[in-house]
């Protein structure tokens, strides 16, 4: 069975990622917990590419080494992601899938059907 | 505790016996890049940049040394550079040498059997690792 690129990122749908951003004096750095790399800036946009640079990597490395990989105890549990991010990447989204925007809450819901009125 | 610099990670990196490791995708970068295999079949990974740059912020240099570095304790860092000393990890007890470990050691390094099942664990993770990280004719 062979599956296509939509069907691959439809399974992977529900899982998100969630960069965390730490300023220091002269650099920025972006750190994924989900695969535990860091991106590293002298701006925001710049650790956000270095960051994506990072996750290429990663991703490539992991599968090359997938065995051991998926064996070892502290990188199994990213193994959905790395699908996620590597179907991202294939179809050209690894930018936004990385750094999409979270889900809003019901309160932001409130507040933007608010001001529309 | 004082915030390291990108050549202490690097010295913590020698001294605790990590293999300085080429990116996946074949590119140099301003960056250092090292792996360390734990007896348990964890696998530690880090990045030191070429910069002499300070990592300022402590939030990330405690994600860095816990999650990339595997320490339980930020002062064991200081140690490893302070002693010169590698880090003591209680997590590595070995129970033994992965079976797909074996596998590749035999099927893809080309070891005998014989001398793959002769290896400690250690000693087998060291091997696949010069492997994978040795440049391919």
């Amino acid at each position: 069975m062979l599956l296509g690129l939509e069907e691959i990122a439809r399974l992977v749908e529900g899982l998100s990622f969630e960069p965390e951003v730490f300023k220091e004096a002269g650099a920025v750095n972006v750190w994924l917990p989900e695969f535990q790399v860091y991106g590293r800036g002298k701006d925001l946009a710049a650790a956000r590419l270095d960051l994506l640079d990072e996750v290429r990597d990663y991703v490539l490395e992991y599968l090359d080494e997938i065995d051991s990989y998926r064996a070892a105890p502290n990188r199994r549990s990213h193994f959905p992601h790395i699908i996620k991010a590597l179907a991202a990447d294939l179809s050209g989204h690894l930018d936004s899938v990385i750094f999409a925007d979270r889900p809003q809450t019901k309160a932001e819901k409130g507040l933007a059907a608010a001001n529309v009125r | 505790m004082p915030q390291p610099t990108f050549d202490d990670i690097r010295r913590f990196c020698e001294i605790d016996g990590w293999s300085k490791k080429e990116s996946a995708r074949g590119k140099t970068g301003d960056h250092d890049r090292y792996v360390k295999r734990l007896g348990d079949g964890n696998i530690l990974r880090t990045k030191a940049s070429h910069s002499k740059d300070q990592i300022g912020d402590p939030r990330l240099w405690h994600r860095i040394w816990k999650e990339q570095l595997g320490l339980e304790r930020e002062d064991q860092f200081w140690a490893a550079l302070r002693t010169s000393v590698p880090v003591r990890r209680e997590a590595e007890a070995p129970k033994g040498t992965p079976d797909w470990l074996i596998r590749r050691l035999i099927h893809q390094v080309g070891l005998t059997e014989e001398v793959a099942l002769s290896l400690s664990p250690e000693e087998a993770a060291a091997r696949w690792e010069r492997f994978t990280t040795s440049p391919r004719e």
